[in-house]
């Protein structure tokens, strides 16, 4: 019980420091000023947000990755440990906003589902699966931040009006930095996925829905990453493989979950 | 006239083949491929594969259903040109390595000259400084020295008065991209060899029990001595195990407890602990006849005795029996703690009888006596000879070495050019590659400005 009320009270403080952050943010676009008390309240959010994950892995004894919707709240987290890591090099007013606000709906989204936690099966006992996860979060949560960005590309999101292009160039900067920095974890999920599957099924490739659409995740951005180096893509053409490929990593999470159930049904 | 034609026909095709060769191995051909397997793979993923032609008239209609199946999106990953797209690829992959590679051992065995004001006013971070009351030579040396110290690997050039430096640091960067992209060519070879090579066979066994694997062209044969299934508080498996020995020529060569996920391998064979099932023993007896009988659990076994012609039996096995609301028998558990059949009798194809029985009961149906008398478990083991495997993991090890090496070590440059003007010497700096190199730009110039005598700072 005490454990329960812990891990509530880690889960209601992260998702409502993500809230203010999300304000803050907002009200950044004009009061730049704010910026230090919304660094504050993010790295608040995701402080108790990992103290939500330490306390669930000590209640189960395992590594909380091993349904749908545990996974989807470690994304939410990746999110913005990228975004964090990011915010170094790349700071965009107004940015903050929409992303912690996706971040903070996926957490709800997948808090609000009350779930039993299942012990772990057979097959899921495996040091590669806690590396293929931490890969896929890594990764994932890199995309989600290069989608946020293509996004804002897209819709031209006008904040400072007097200095459209290098707001451009800098939003575009962050995208390709964010698929950059995905891609190899990306390559990761792959191959642990393989290994893993080598050891469970004795078959490191099966075309399972799950795996062909990490695959075809993997492809898209394969194609913008050539396309930037040697094609010069640039702007919206770069921003569209940005959404079109954060579309495949949704769909892999949900679409492939409901609609191609395979091998990793319990996933 | 016909030698001129002859010879115009054979410039003709080779330019036509050197054309089509470099269309073929192109970055712009290399992205329409990608694109073109990334459509594939959404459609084999989205259309069911491999099923029957019923399946597809069913959910199709008979107008679609045969143009699914003649156009291979019925088997999209093993369709002709679903492989031929995967070859192109794999092409344009080693094209693509072979022109990385020579381009990369340029870069890591010599220096890469810029040898213009102009070309060094290119680069991403340039500066310049006018130095007096220090010779050329002298300055190159001691500003050499500087850099070596750096970790960089510099060489010197002379153009008359002129003195240019060119350094290096973080080559390995560039041996990157061609070991993943050659990666991925062992990696598609190995899925090649693995499709065409690849052997394997799932037995159920039980326990205690054995495999003749050599009778199918395995190098030894397997001995289940044990299995045993832990669980959880729920009653659910946590792991399952097999305690195996495997033989050559009845002599013990390895011995091993595998699990899921901890397959026994030996000799390029891999044993997998795939799942686990019961079996129920018994008797039947038909009047004069008795028979023994061993079925696993859900299967139908042909019964080729009784007076009705044709019967079958199928046995149910509950380890942990209840009956749910409704008096439906399940199971609560994995555990035999209270174990019970559920039994099926069949006479050509129709249901004739049905019912429970709990283990050392006798059941009378279709003048035969049923006695079921003890429950045994089997494992489930898959056996996978795989010559492909070594070359995938190969594949996949080259290949994170080649994206550790892209991703990670940033080749950086350094090029300075020293030209002589009126009363000293200008000197030009420029960088390439790093982030920080602003910094170390500055650093640089700091000492290029301690040589001698600054001049007016151009910076």
């Amino acid at each position: 019980m005490i454990h329960l009320r812990l891990e509530s009270l880690f889960f209601f403080t992260a998702a409502g420091a993500y809230f203010l952050s999300v304000l803050l943010y907002l009200a950044n676009i004009r009061l730049p000023q704010l910026v230090k008390q919304a660094k504050f309240f993010t790295l608040a959010g995701f402080s108790a947000q990992t103290l939500f994950f330490i306390d669930r892995g000590l209640i189960t004894g395992r590594m909380p990755a091993a349904s749908l919707l545990e996974f989807i709240q470690l994304l939410s987290w990746g999110t913005v440990l990228i975004f964090l890591i990011m915010q170094r090099r790349h700071l965009i007013r107004g940015f903050g906003a929409p992303l912690l606000l996706t971040a903070l709906l996926l957490m709800v989204y997948s808090g609000s589902i009350n779930q039993n936690s299942q012990p772990l099966m057979p097959a899921l006992q495996s040091y590669w699966l806690k590396l293929h996860v931490a890969a896929a979060i890594l990764a994932y949560g890199s995309f989600a931040l290069s989608f946020t960005a293509g996004v804002m590309l897209l819709l031209r999101v006008r904040l400072l009006t007097h200095k459209n292009k290098q707001y451009d160039e800098e939003l575009e900067r962050l995208m390709n930095n964010a698929i950059a920095f995905g891609f190899p974890f990306m390559t990761l999920v792959l191959i642990t996925g393989a290994v893993w599957a080598e050891q469970v099924w004795g078959a490191w490739w099966s075309w399972d829905p799950k795996e062909t659409w990490a695959l075809i995740t993997w492809l898209i951005y394969a194609i913008y990453l050539h396309g930037r180096l040697n094609q010069r893509w640039q702007g919206r053409q770069s921003a569209w493989m940005a959404v079109l490929g954060f579309g495949a990593v949704v769909f892999t999470l949900i679409g492939v979950t409901w609609l191609l159930p395979g091998l990793h049904s319990y996933y | 006239m016909v030698h001129r034609g002859y010879n115009q026909a054979k410039g003709s095709l080779i330019s036509w083949t050197i054309s089509a060769w470099r269309f073929l191995t192109s970055m712009r051909t290399g992205i329409l491929l990608l694109t073109l397997f990334t459509i594939a793979c959404v459609m084999g993923s989205l259309l069911p594969q491999q099923e029957a032609p019923v399946f597809y008239q069913k959910i199709y209609g008979n107008e679609i259903a045969p143009l699914l199946i003649k156009s291979g999106l019925a088997s999209t990953y093993s369709a002709p040109w679903f492989v031929a797209l995967a070859m192109l690829l794999g092409l344009n992959l080693i094209a693509c390595t072979v022109n990385r590679t020579f381009r990369s051992m340029r870069r890591l065995c010599g220096p890469v000259w810029k040898n213009s004001i102009s070309i060094m006013q290119k680069c991403h971070g340039r500066q310049k400084l006018e130095l007096q009351g220090v010779q050329v030579r002298t300055a190159a040396q001691a500003l050499k020295g500087k850099i070596k110290a750096g970790g960089y690997r510099v060489y010197e050039r002379a153009e008359g008065e002129a003195r240019i430096l060119s350094a290096s640091k973080g080559m390995g960067g560039h041996l990157g991209s061609p070991i993943f992209h050659l990666a991925l060519v062992v990696v598609i070879a190995g899925g090649i060899v693995s499709g065409v090579y690849r052997k394997s066979a799932a037995y159920h066994v039980p326990v205690p029990g054995k495999i003749e694997l050599t009778r199918e062209g395995f190098p030894f044969d397997l001995a289940v001595q044990d299995f045993q299934i832990d669980y959880y508080p729920d009653g659910n498996p946590s792991q399952y195990r097999s305690q195996l020995t495997a033989t050559t020529m009845g002599e013990i060569v390895k011995q091993k407890t595998i699990a899921v996920n901890n397959p026994l391998s030996w000799q390029g064979v891999k044993v997998y602990q795939f799942s686990y099932g019961w079996m129920v023993e018994g008797s039947i007896n038909e009047g004069k006849e008795i028979h023994d009988f061993i079925i696993e659990s859900g299967r139908v076994m042909p019964l080729s005795y009784g007076e009705q012609g044709e019967q079958a039996l199928k046995v149910i096995f509950l380890p942990d029996y209840q009956q749910d609301i409704y008096g439906h028998p399940f199971s609560r558990s994995e555990r035999p703690v209270h174990p019970r059949v559920v039994y099926i009798l069949y006479s050509h194809g129709m249901l004739v009888k049905m019912g429970e029985a709990d283990l050392g009961q006798t059941i009378s149906a279709a003048g035969m006596n049923i006695r079921f008398d003890r429950h045994k478990l089997y494992t489930a083991l898959l056996v996978k000879q795989d010559a492909g495997l070594p070359l995938v993991l190969i594949g996949l090890t080259l290949f994170l070495t080649g994206l550790g090496l892209h991703f990670y070590v940033k080749p950086h440059y350094v090029w300075v050019l020293f030209s002589p003007v009126e009363g000293g010497f200008m000197v030009y700096l420029a960088t390439n590659g790093l982030s920080g190199s602003n910094r170390m730009e500055d650093e640089l110039m700091i000492n290029i400005a301690n040589l001698g005598k600054p001049g007016e700072s151009l910076s």
